[in-house]
């Protein structure tokens, strides 16, 4: 019962669906449709042209950028100082270093030694003649210059002290008051030096260096394996 | 037309994609059906038209948002109702337009001040009697009953689009027919 007095309101309803918009309203409403899209388009128009010209503008800065940077610094664009080196390339490239440097001085230290074996009266009368000259000059200028004395008897007596370190230095001139090793002015580098000598069994020029690198780094923490090295 | 036989719900998503064509024949389709609604639903012819012009500018604004999970219609007429609520609460009426439906057994053909058609079996005076029984509705009753006719949509969505549930939209349809009937009925 119900439903047929739905349907036939329904049916009496669908009769009065006479009525519609205006014509104006309908102009209207469409053309605020397509201008809403047009507008849409022309904005991604406007986007879709300037993505590329301002990836090309980034790409160009930084070409420019590059060049101007390689001209000006070429060392901070070479790859060795760009690329990161993991752990263990710098460890082998540290042992490379050491083992080059160590072969140099191998090298040198045979040539020396060869020199010295040559001209051995020549450094023998040198060696002989500088403590002479000491003992002779405080009886010369004793009154003139004392304290300039004082100063090289001392570094006399410290080259003598190191001498006694290392067979090389025995067989070096009196000039040479530095120590055998250069000072490597990175106390980690030195360190691993130190450590590759023991590795090398190698223990006296290890101690050596240590000694060395105490003098030039005494506040440097050393490393408890290194503590304990010794005489 | 390539796209006229396609479901409102495609049409909508082609005018999103910038099809401008899918709009005017959504717009084609539905826009009877909204203007009625409105028109039934508002006193005013120009109040109508109005909002009727509000409703089609919110859905070109919210088109970028819109998505296809539910009925074209009901996300329309969810527009449409909001835009008429909206309405009733900016002209301070809105309490008013709650209140009708309270009056859940009035009898509208008793209080009716229409002229009795002449000859009943007259279509037009029928039309004529149950517009005005229409009209005498209360709002959400007249709401629910507009929906199913214009909107063609079923209990649940006419639910989703007045964000109501489904059991006040059952028993404002029962009321709403019930009245209907009895106005009808009262001018026989």
């Amino acid at each position: 019962m119900n439903d047929t007095h739905n349907k036939s309101l329904s049916s009496i309803y669908q009769k009065s669906k006479i009525e519609e918009p205006p014509m104006r309203l309908d102009s209207a409403i469409l053309s605020q449709g397509r201008k809403a899209v047009e507008k849409r388009k022309s904005l991604w128009c406007k986007v879709h042209w300037l993505i590329p010209l301002s990836s090309f503008a980034i790409t160009l800065l930084t070409a420019t950028l590059y060049i101007q940077m390689k001209q000006e610094h070429p060392e901070i664009l070479e790859p060795s100082s760009i690329a990161p080196l993991t752990t263990l390339q710098t460890e082998e490239r540290l042992k490379d270093d050491i083992q080059q440097h160590l072969k140099k001085r191998t090298i040198t230290s045979d040539k020396e030694q060869t020199k010295t074996r040559t001209a051995a009266p020549a450094s023998a009368m040198e060696m002989k003649s500088a403590p002479i000259e000491m003992e002779a000059s405080p009886a010369k200028n004793l009154m003139e210059q004392p304290k300039k004395l004082k100063r090289e008897t001392i570094g006399a007596s410290q080259f003598r002290s190191r001498e006694s370190l290392s067979e090389a230095d025995s067989v070096a001139p009196v000039q040479s008051k530095v120590p055998k090793s250069p000072i490597i002015s990175d106390p980690e580098t030195w360190v691993a030096k130190i450590r590759i000598l023991l590795e090398q069994k190698r223990r006296n020029e290890a101690i050596n260096e240590l000694e060395a690198f105490k003098a030039a780094h005494p506040d440097y923490q050393l490393p408890p394996d290194l503590k304990t090295l010794s005489k | 037309m390539a796209n006229s036989k396609l479901a409102d719900e495609e049409l909508m998503l082609s005018y999103k994609a910038g099809d401008s064509t899918a709009f005017e024949q959504l717009y084609l389709r539905h826009k009877g059906g909204v203007y009625r609604y409105m028109l039934r639903s508002c006193n005013s012819k120009a109040i109508a038209e109005e909002l009727f012009q509000d409703v089609w500018a919110s859905v070109i604004q919210a088109r970028m948002s819109y998505q296809p999970s539910a009925l074209f219609t009901t996300w329309l007429y969810r527009i449409t109702s909001n835009q008429l609520t909206d309405h009733y609460r900016k002209t301070g009426k809105w309490d008013q337009y709650i209140d009708q439906d309270n009056e859940e057994t009035s009898d509208c053909a008793i209080a009716m001040p229409y002229e009795q058609p002449e000859h009943q079996a007259d279509i037009n005076q029928q039309v004529k009697r149950l517009l005005f029984c229409i009209e005498q509705l209360p709002a959400l009753q007249r709401q629910v009953f507009l929906l199913k006719e214009e909107a063609g949509l079923k209990l649940e969505e006419i639910a989703k689009a007045i964000e109501g549930n489904k059991e006040a939209v059952k028993s404002r349809m029962r009321y709403a027919i019930a009245k209907l009937r009895l106005c009808m009925e009262g001018a026989s």
